[in-house]
């Protein structure tokens, strides 16, 4: 018997991060997650697989869009043409998604129901599979506790929507312990909510977050796909990750110790780039951060250089890079060794955060933009999470003004 | 930190150059060289060499081509040598990497630094002193920007403004964020736009399925109306029907009761047996009309009976008749005669028998032909033959018995003359060898005996005795005997060397004896052979002398043989071939004598044929040419022989017709009397006449017989015409007793019957109407008609009526129908949403910078405003110290004023008046300017120690008086730290030594070169002003002190 099994699928949640720029590959980036759920339906198709298991997040909580639901509704269906079963939880976005409640799947797709745990056992098959979907969003209590005993001389699969013990950047929904899933004598624990990958093992209980489907912004990095399964009469034999993602984040490091000048850096990060670009073998999305100690002083503005890598890396791929941001995080002692202009410059900064009054008066140079962004930044920008005009903004960009001024003044912009 | 020297190995105009920077504490190093002697590139290669190269190329070289070094004294006082190749890491010079932490803590200074405190130049003046007025002085820009090292304050301020509002500028349309703002609401209502709710979409989902629910109630209500209204209308139809029944009931009532009522099967035998008896009736009126005139036909036929009679014979003869016909034709020809002309009754035998006899001849006739061929063939190969053999006029017959040599006689002098000739070739040749081999060994004989020497045998005997003596006496050293004189000179090695000298000795003397004696040797075998060989010549030359004369002998004798002989004599080798056609040309004469004997036989054969076919001929009476051959005699007996047969055979066919004709003629005769009188003529007339009239008696025959069997048939008919009238008759009679009537009157029955029986059928179909409504009439059995019309009409309101809502519901489940396929699985939506997003991440990018521009901006204000705040005037005092000591006085210090901008500098000249930036000339801006970056030196160097300050030019635009001051000042700042100035201007190392001292003034001069074959520059290092002039070295540099640029130090050990 052969499984195949995916969750966080978010689909036609956007890409975020990626901003538009002349010659950018924006056509290939639209509409990823859905294709990279249709790269899921081929590759169940493909591989014959028995039945398909979705551990929930199959869609995006505020979107509403019905077209998403009639979509993922056909894609469904796809897989009950070829007669392969299909398995659902509903998970945290979708307990929030209009779309899950008002969009009936097709026939032939069972959608565990939130009231308590259920089972399925299947008559063709050595397989019950036992779950239950979320009723609302902020799911705290321990669901697997609730889980049925397992059934005897078929494979056991516990479909759970979780964060197990705690994933950092994941809410703590349906929170339990490995070793409880373990003991409910299940063979394998098919679970949904973490982004990443992850397979354990507990005695003979696999564990298995398949990880989402499709990366979505710059902290989604590395390959994203669903895991094929396939068991014996009663047991797990092997577990495969496949890649169905459409899109590839990723995070390049670059040491820029050693390195003399504009030239070199770029350098470096164009083949650091183009390497993991290669390894991705698909679009790619990058995030690059300069580290180490740049000789000479800091190494170029990170603006200047992201526009000189998207022209470049976009010549080198044709346009299959895409160079979302560029973080300097080098580090440089120059300010002992320079000016008293630059040591004032330095000192007035670190002054700056213990004086709340100087703070205010510069929170209050941004008012007019808080005033003009106050619409866009309820919650979509990334720097929006706190008032722009406030103290804390201050704080949070002091740095990034230091930075800004030792360049300039150190005359490399 | 201090740059002792530096190395330029490869960079720009220098090749392999060293330049002293360094000079004591209190002196200046002035590099002195024209525009274009490198000075820039000078100041260029302390930069690199300190902090690395930047770019792909500095000054014109590739960066990796650019190979240049340093010798520093550290900020901590170590020494070092900074080593640079193109971009790889710094090494020291022993070619090991420098850490950058530690090379960063040895120079003290970071790039920037150096680039804005240690950098003096004269557009740097200017351009700063040009700022001073544009401030109008502001302290704390001046104390920022000029003293402490950060240059362009107010360029920095405004730049960050500039991109600042660049980015984003209240109530402004066409600035980025302002631009993203407004395509982000754009975004969003395109978003919603495209967005279809799942919750509007459920709702539509929802109507749909009500409007079908609903559709379907009200069908099922309007065919229930629909039912309930054709009943009514059912019912009211049959409200005819009841009237109808009423009128038929009355009709059956009128027919009931006025007699008999027959029944359908009745009716049905009445009907059918009167029409058949009618019919009958009138069938029989016919037949027996038609059987009167057949009858009557029947009597007026009658054929011959005596032709039909002797019809047989007739045809029979008249078939003879026609096949005779021809008989009869050619029995009027007269008799045909023989064609050839003889009698009839001429014998053939004899003819036969002769042509039987001579067939024998034929072929021999044809033989005689193929042996006169032969015999042609034979003496034609004959004469060949004897002029092959030369003999040509000779009669074949006279050589058979000429006494030719025969075949063994020819084998036997041919055998003698081959070995004689063989034995004389080998002679010759054995001769010619001998021959050669004796001028061999005559030759070699000369040579040996020219070269012969007598070998001295003593001396070999005296050689080989002292290699004896040696030898032995060296196996006696090596088996531990003791020597005969106990000399104490001889050593192991001695004895080796004796033994080795006395065995070389021998065996060269031994090789040239050997070599002398086997030189003897060889010139007695030469002198042996030279003579055996001339002895064996001798002999050959008997031996072929003797063979030559045997052969001439035989010749001879072969010739003599054939003397005589009509035939030329061959030689004994072609006697052998001659034999051969000899033998063959006798045989070919025996067998041309045969053949002419048979070809005479042949001849004598046909002629006696020939005399036989003659001799017939002439007794059947043909004439024959006596010149005819034995083939035209047999054709014409052949001939003869036909033609009797033939004419034979032709009069015995003649008499046969004339027979048969005969017998036709005598079986014609009794039949005359059938013919009238005038027909009796010629046999075929006769026979014609007889079948024309025997054909006219057949066909009256026929008819009578066609005549006698239609009467028959109609007397049958007619019988069964009178059954049928009796069986008709019969029933109807049944019938009518049956009813009780005549039969007369079974028809008017009948039709009653029938109307009675048509009434009944509609009255059952009107019971059936009435019936099936029984339940909806009325009490009385009737019908409201009113009632019912009325309520049709109110059903007919209320379908109407239901047709409108069902029109109605299904225009909108269509629109329902469209709508959510409409809707469907689109992406439109959530390309929206991305594009949203894509504007929202740039908003986000823009949003960060201008936040950072905003704030370094705002930040840098707040930093200059407060240096100039007073926390710094003790600079403006020192900077005011150096600016009295640079105007010579003419200014006495730099004083504060406050007003309400702000903190203003002003320069207090000697006369106590106060002038601002804006109210001073060029000049005295620019050593306000100097003031007060010098002043900015100063106190860096007492905060972080020493850097280098190369001062590039920045007194060109100095007066001597202000020039000689500034270096003053310039000489002062040497006591702390290396002042190294950059000049093209000779003239200012006079002003420098002059105002110094030459022990002060350190002159490194810069001279460009234009000779292609040596380097592009010179630098020739003067040590201090006061030293003399030294001479320009070939490599063109002056080296002082140890080398560090020594070939390795670009080319380190461990690459």
């Amino acid at each position: 018997m052969k499984l195949l099994h995916c969750a966080d699928l978010h689909i036609d949640s956007p890409l975020l991060g990626l901003a538009r720029y002349e010659g950018a590959p924006v056509e290939r980036m639209r509409s990823a997650t859905r294709r990279a759920v249709a790269n899921l339906v081929d590759l169940a198709v493909a591989e014959r697989v028995d039945a398909v298991l979705v551990g929930g997040d199959v869609f995006d909580g505020p979107w509403r869009d019905a077209s998403t639901g009639l979509w993922w509704n056909a894609q469904l269906s796809r897989l009950v043409d070829e007669g392969i079963r299909v398995f659902v939880v509903h998970g945290n976005h979708d307990a929030d998604s209009v779309i899950s409640r008002r969009i009936r799947p097709p026939d032939g797709v069972h959608v565990f129901g939130s009231d308590g745990p259920s089972t399925v056992v299947l008559d063709d098959l050595p397989l019950a599979v036992h779950g239950q979907s979320y009723a609302t969003a902020a799911t705290h209590d321990d669901l697997a506790a609730g889980y049925p005993d397992p059934v005897r001389g078929v494979v056991n699969v516990g479909l759970l929507h979780t964060s197990l013990d705690g994933r950092e950047g994941h809410a703590p929904y349906a929170p339990c312990r490995p070793g409880a899933l373990a003991s409910r004598g299940y063979d394998l624990w098919a679970l949904g909510h973490v982004h990443g990958r992850e397979h354990h093992q507990e005695g003979s209980t696999h564990l298995l977050f398949p990880g989402n489907t499709q990366g979505r912004h710059a902290r989604e990095t590395g390959a994203k796909g669903v895991s094929l399964i396939a068991t014996d009469d009663d047991s797990v034999r092997s577990i495969e990750h496949v890649e169905v993602d459409v899109v590839r984040w990723c995070r390049v490091v670059v040491d820029c110790t050693d390195l003399a000048g504009v030239d070199e850096i770029e350098e470096r990060v164009v083949a650091s780039v183009t390497d993991a670009w290669k390894d991705a073998a698909r679009p790619t999305a990058v995030r690059v951060e300069l580290v180490g100690r740049a000789a000479g002083g800091r190494p170029t503005d990170p603006g200047a250089l992201r526009t000189q890598l998207l022209a470049d890396l976009a010549h080198r791929s044709d346009g299959d890079i895409w160079v979302e941001k560029v973080r300097d995080r080098t580090r440089t002692d120059g300010a002992a060794l320079s000016s008293e202009a630059i040591a004032a410059v330095v000192e007035a900064v670190d002054r700056l955060e213990s004086d709340d009054d100087t703070l205010a008066e510069l929170a209050e140079l941004l008012r007019p933009l808080h005033s003009s962004t106050a619409g866009a930044r309820a919650g979509r920008l990334e720097i929006a999470n706190s008032p722009l005009a406030s103290v804390a903004t201050v704080v949070e960009h002091l740095p990034a003004v230091r930075d800004q001024l030792l360049s300039r003044l150190e005359g490399r912009v | 930190m201090r740059v002792r020297r530096l190395v330029l190995d490869e960079l720009g105009h220098f090749r392999g150059h060293q330049v002293e920077l360094d000079a004591p504490p209190g002196a200046l190093r002035v590099v002195v060289g024209p525009n274009e002697a490198g000075k820039s590139t000078l100041r260029a290669g302390i930069r690199a060499a300190l902090f690395g190269i930047e770019g792909s190329y500095l000054q014109g070289t590739p960066k990796a081509a650019v190979r240049l070094a340093a010798e520093l004294d550290t900020a901590d006082g170590a020494e070092l040598v900074v080593v640079r190749h193109g971009g790889r890491a710094a090494r020291d010079g022993d070619g090991h990497p420098i850490d950058p932490d530690v090379l960063s803590k040895s120079l003290g200074v970071d790039r920037a630094l150096f680039d804005t405190l240690c950098h003096l130049g004269h557009d740097e003046l200017r351009r700063h002193g040009a700022a001073l007025l544009q401030d109008d002085g502001d302290v704390g820009t001046l104390l920022f920007g000029a003293v402490l090292g950060g240059p362009a304050v107010i360029d920095t301020l405004e730049r960050l403004e500039a991109e600042a509002s660049a980015i984003y500028t209240p109530r402004a349309r066409t600035r980025r964020i302002n631009e993203l703002l407004s395509s982000l609401t754009e975004a969003d209502a395109v978003l919603a736009e495209a967005t279809v709710a799942a919750d509007h979409y459920a709702e539509r989902l929802e109507r749909r399925d009500w409007v079908r629910d609903r559709l379907t109630t009200l069908r099922a209500d309007r065919a229930e109306r629909v039912a309930l209204r054709r009943d009514h209308e059912r019912i009211l139809a049959i409200a005819p029907q009841l009237a109808h029944r009423a009128d038929l009931q009355r009709q059956v009532d009128r027919l009931g009761g006025a007699g008999p009522r027959a029944t359908a099967p009745q009716v049905d035998v009445i009907r059918s047996r009167t029409a058949s008896r009618e019919r009958a009736l009138s069938e029989r009126v016919r037949v027996a009309g038609s059987l009167e005139r057949v009858r009557s036909e029947v009597r007026s036929v009658a054929p011959d009976e005596r032709l039909l009679d002797a019809a047989p014979d007739i045809d029979r003869l008249a078939e003879r008749l026609e096949s005779f016909r021809s008989d009869l034709a050619d029995l009027d020809e007269p008799a045909p005669a023989a064609r050839s002309g003889v009698a009839a009754d001429v014998d053939p035998a004899p003819l036969e028998e002769a042509l039987v006899d001579t067939q024998g001849a034929v072929t021999t006739l044809e033989l005689l032909d193929e042996s006169d061929a032969r015999l042609d063939g034979l003496e034609g190969l004959v004469a060949t033959r004897l002029a092959a053999l030369g003999a040509g006029d000779l009669q074949p017959e006279l050589l058979i018995g000429l006494p030719v040599p025969s075949r063994s006689e020819t084998e036997a002098v041919l055998a003698v003359s081959e070995r004689d000739a063989a034995r004389i070739a080998d002679l010759t040749d054995r001769i010619a060898d001998l021959e050669h081999q004796r001028d061999e060994v005559a030759s070699s004989l000369a040579e040996l005996e020219a070269h012969a020497t007598v070998p001295d045998l003593a001396e070999v005997a005296a050689a080989r005795a002292r290699r004896d003596e040696a030898w032995s006496r060296a196996r006696g050293r090596l088996v531990g005997e003791p020597w005969p004189d106990d000399d104490p000179g001889i050593t192991d090695r001695s004895v080796v060397d004796e033994v080795d000298a006395a065995l070389s000795t021998a065996d060269e003397l031994a090789d040239r004896v050997l070599s002398d004696t086997e030189r003897a040797t060889l010139v007695r075998a030469a002198r042996e052979s030279l003579t055996s060989l001339d002895e064996r010549l001798a002999r050959l030359a008997h031996d072929l002398t003797e063979a030559e004369a045997r052969l001439a002998t035989a010749s001879s004798a072969w010739a003599d043989r054939w003397e005589g002989l009509p035939i030329a004599a061959p030689t004994p080798a072609e006697a052998t071939r001659w034999h051969d056609d000899w033998e063959r040309m006798i045989e070919l004469v025996a067998d041309t004598n045969r053949t002419r004997a048979e070809v005479e036989r042949r001849r004598h054969s046909v002629r006696v044929a020939s005399d036989r076919l003659r001799a017939v001929l002439a007794v059947a009476g043909v004439e024959i040419s006596p010149d005819a051959g034995l083939a035209a005699l047999r054709a014409r007996v052949e001939a003869l022989v036909a033609d009797l047969a033939s004419l034979r055979a032709e009069i015995e066919r003649r008499e046969l017709a004339r027979q048969r004709v005969e017998l036709v003629r005598a079986r014609l005769e009794p039949m005359l009397d059938l013919l009238p009188e005038g027909d009796r003529s010629a046999d075929a007339d006769a026979v014609s006449a007889l079948r024309r009239l025997l054909a006219l008696a057949l066909t009256e025959r026929d008819r009578r017989d066609h005549l006698l069997a239609r009467e028959r048939e109609l007397a049958e008919e007619l019988a069964d015409i009178e059954s049928t009238i009796a069986a008709d008759d019969e029933h109807l009679a049944r019938v009518a007793k049956q009813l009780g009537v005549e039969t007369g009157q079974l028809d008017t029955v009948a039709e009653r019957s029938e109307q009675i029986e048509r009434l009944d059928e509609q009255l059952a179909q009107v019971e059936v109407l009435v019936r099936e409504a029984g339940g909806e009439l009325d009490a009385d059995g009737g019908i409201d008609t009113a009632e019912r019309e009325r309520w049709i009409e109110v059903l007919g309101d209320e379908i109407a009526q239901l047709d409108e809502e069902i029109e109605a519901h299904n225009r909108e489940l269509g629109e329902l129908e469209v709508e959510l396929s409409r809707i469907g699985g689109g992406e439109a939506a959530a390309d929206a949403a991305s594009r949203r997003q894509e504007i929202l991440a740039e908003l986000d990018t823009v949003v960060e910078d201008y936040t950072v521009l905003r704030l370094a901006h705002g930040l840098l204000e707040r930093v200059v405003a407060e240096t100039g705040s007073g926390r710094h005037d003790e600079l403006l005092d020192r900077a005011g110290e150096l600016l009295t000591i640079l105007t010579d006085g003419a200014a006495v210090a730099l004083d504060v004023e406050e007003h309400p901008e702000g903190r203003q500098a002003v320069v207090v000249r000697a006369d106590g008046s106060r002038r601002g930036p804006g109210q001073l000339s060029d000049g005295t801006l620019d050593q306000l300017w100097l003031a007060l970056r010098l002043a900015g030196v100063e106190y860096h160097l007492e905060r972080r120690g020493p850097v280098p300050l190369v001062v590039d030019d920045a007194l060109v635009h100095f007066d001597d008086r202000r020039a000689s001051a500034a270096l003053e000042v310039l000489g002062h700042l040497a006591e702390r730290t290396q002042v190294i100035c950059l000049t093209h201007h000779p003239h200012l190392v006079e002003l420098a030594t002059e105002r110094l001292g030459a022990d002060r003034v350190y002159v490194t001069r810069l001279e460009p070169r234009s000779s292609a074959a040596t380097p592009a520059v010179a630098v020739i290092d003067h040590g201090h002003a006061g030293a003399s002039v030294p001479e320009v070295q070939e490599s063109d540099s002056v080296r002082s002190g140890p080398t560090p640029g020594s070939p390795t130090l670009f080319d380190p050990p461990d690459r």
